[in-house]
């Protein structure tokens, strides 16, 4: 199992401001300036109201649990040897809706108040939530 | 490039974006094979009634055009966005085939493939309304025993019990291995012809009676809600355009790949309230001599998934039984069938009411 890689991130030109913010420890999002609504994941339009007019801008990186699952059986084998891991639906704060995976050792529940916390492995950088403090 | 050339489109319209309620799309728009309608819409944050790929190579966009057409006079939308493009992004090239947000934003968390996203919704479910392990897992089991009266069920001659499911390997919290269908090698096809086909048909014809869709989502996290799903209006529009109700159905053939998401169905179809659909199952079951019978052929979490001929299979057996030839599970006097389909992640809804001829 071990030598199974991890899938790499799969960057594209309206995403690397997303995951270069996550190396400057801290994540931004798009925000867009015609409708002020925030979307994620990063697009050349924006989803509400389809103006080209979208800034990179820092999130208050809280939220809450929408829904979690502990993974024992993974999609991916390069996954397998971390089983059984959380994942979680977040909602943001600022409107949208993250996939995400569970940091910290406080066992998380729906509802449950979350804040960013920026992990890393052998692939870089990812935006995990753990327990609001 | 695909996102700048519609919102040209729509500029050049003066058509609101929240008139766009169908979608075209080719292939190659940088997605796995399947769903690429549902990721367009979901990038361009549209939720369309109507939507579809055309792959007819460099015939598409013309084809596209009468497709188009043809859905707004059959009712099912009102103003169809054709759109189709590629990248020539030379740091994109040769890097990657899969421009899928989901590989971008979900599979590098460990969220690959359905089972997990699935889970988010039993999980949700569960937590909304205090649906239990027992109550999903008895969804697979009535499934199963109707699967004892078909003969192409994979499981044919196989009966499990709740205890079976529930011990069955966990694969993600709550959904058990057996409440997740069993893939199988498999084919389907049916004719849908006019009037004048039918004075050829040899045998009796169902018809048609009213059908919606709608595609809210791709991912499961921007799902609009985790406890109900796009089959709510794609139902509600195939009964109103059918002039039925759901208690006037004599067959529910639903979409089953898991076992929540024939309960969400339950529920999303109006037979039984939000959160109801765990006391319904404990004390009813789903065979042809039921109140209510569904999956007749035993589903496919009884019969088991030939990819995605496994849908039509809702459809033959909602024909058969109509035509009554249903064999050794025979509904009596059946007089109308409920059949839907559900794509990706609980994101692409089809509903057709099938029937006798109407008057």
């Amino acid at each position: 199992v071990t030598d199974i890689k991890l899938p790499t991130k799969t960057i594209n030109p309206e995403s690397d401001s997303f995951w270069k913010s996550l190396e400057d420890e801290w994540p931004n999002m798009q925000q867009c300036q015609s409708c002020e609504k925030w979307q994620h994941y990063p697009r050349v339009i924006c989803s509400h109201c389809w103006s080209l007019n979208l800034i990179f801008r820092p999130i208050s990186g809280l939220g809450h649990v929408l829904s979690l699952t502990d993974v024992f059986k993974p999609g991916h084998p390069a996954f397998s040897s971390s089983t059984p891991y959380r994942l979680l639906i977040v909602q943001l704060l600022e409107g949208p809706k993250v996939l995400s995976r569970q940091s910290g050792e406080q066992p998380l529940a729906i509802e449950d108040q979350v804040e960013a916390e920026i992990t890393s492995n052998e692939n870089g950088y990812l935006l995990c939530f753990r327990k609001k403090q | 490039l695909m996102a700048k050339a519609s919102r040209l489109a729509l500029l050049d319209s003066g058509i609101p974006k929240a008139k766009i309620d169908g979608l075209l799309v080719s292939v190659h728009a940088g997605e796995t094979p399947m769903h690429v309608p549902a990721t367009v819409a979901e990038y361009l944050g549209l939720t369309p009634r109507y939507a579809g790929s055309c792959d007819l190579g460099g015939a598409s966009a013309v084809g596209m055009i009468w497709r188009a057409a043809a859905a707004i006079n059959a009712g099912m939308a009102s103003s169809v966005l054709c759109v189709l493009g590629n990248t020539r992004d030379a740091s994109l090239i040769g890097k990657t085939s899969n421009r899928n947000p989901i590989r971008e934003f979900d599979v590098p968390y460990g969220a690959s493939g359905a089972n997990s996203a699935y889970a988010f919704l039993a999980s949700s479910h569960a937590k909304k309304y205090g649906t239990s392990p027992e109550q999903l897992a008895v969804i697979a089991v009535h499934e199963r025993n109707n699967g004892q009266l078909n003969l192409d069920s994979v499981f044919y001659g196989t009966n499990i019990s709740i205890e079976d499911v529930l011990n069955s390997p966990m694969v993600s919290t709550p959904i058990h291995l057996l409440e997740i269908v069993m893939p199988c090698g498999g084919a389907a096809a049916v004719i849908v012809s006019n009037s004048s086909g039918i004075g050829a048909a040899k045998s009796v014809p169902v018809w048609i009676r009213g059908a919606g869709e709608f595609i809210t989502h791709r991912a499961m996290s921007q799902a609009p809600s985790l406890t109900s799903g796009p089959l709510k209006f794609a139902i509600a529009d195939a009964l109103s355009k059918s002039k039925l109700s759901i208690s006037e159905m004599s067959l529910l053939s639903f979409y089953d790949c898991y076992t929540i998401m024939l309960g969400i169905q339950l529920e999303d179809s109006g037979f039984v309230e939000p959160g109801g659909f765990g006391g319904y199952v404990e004390s009813n079951n789903f065979s042809h001599l039921s109140h209510m019978p569904i999956n007749t052929h035993g589903g496919q979490l009884g019969a088991g998934q030939s990819d995605l001929a496994g849908g039509m299979g809702h459809v033959i057996e909602a024909v058969h039984q109509l035509r009554q030839t249903a064999t050794n599970r025979q509904i009596s006097d059946p007089e109308f069938a409920l059949v839907t389909g559900n794509g990706a992640t609980m994101s692409e809804a089809t509903a057709v009411v099938l029937g006798g001829q109407s008057d």
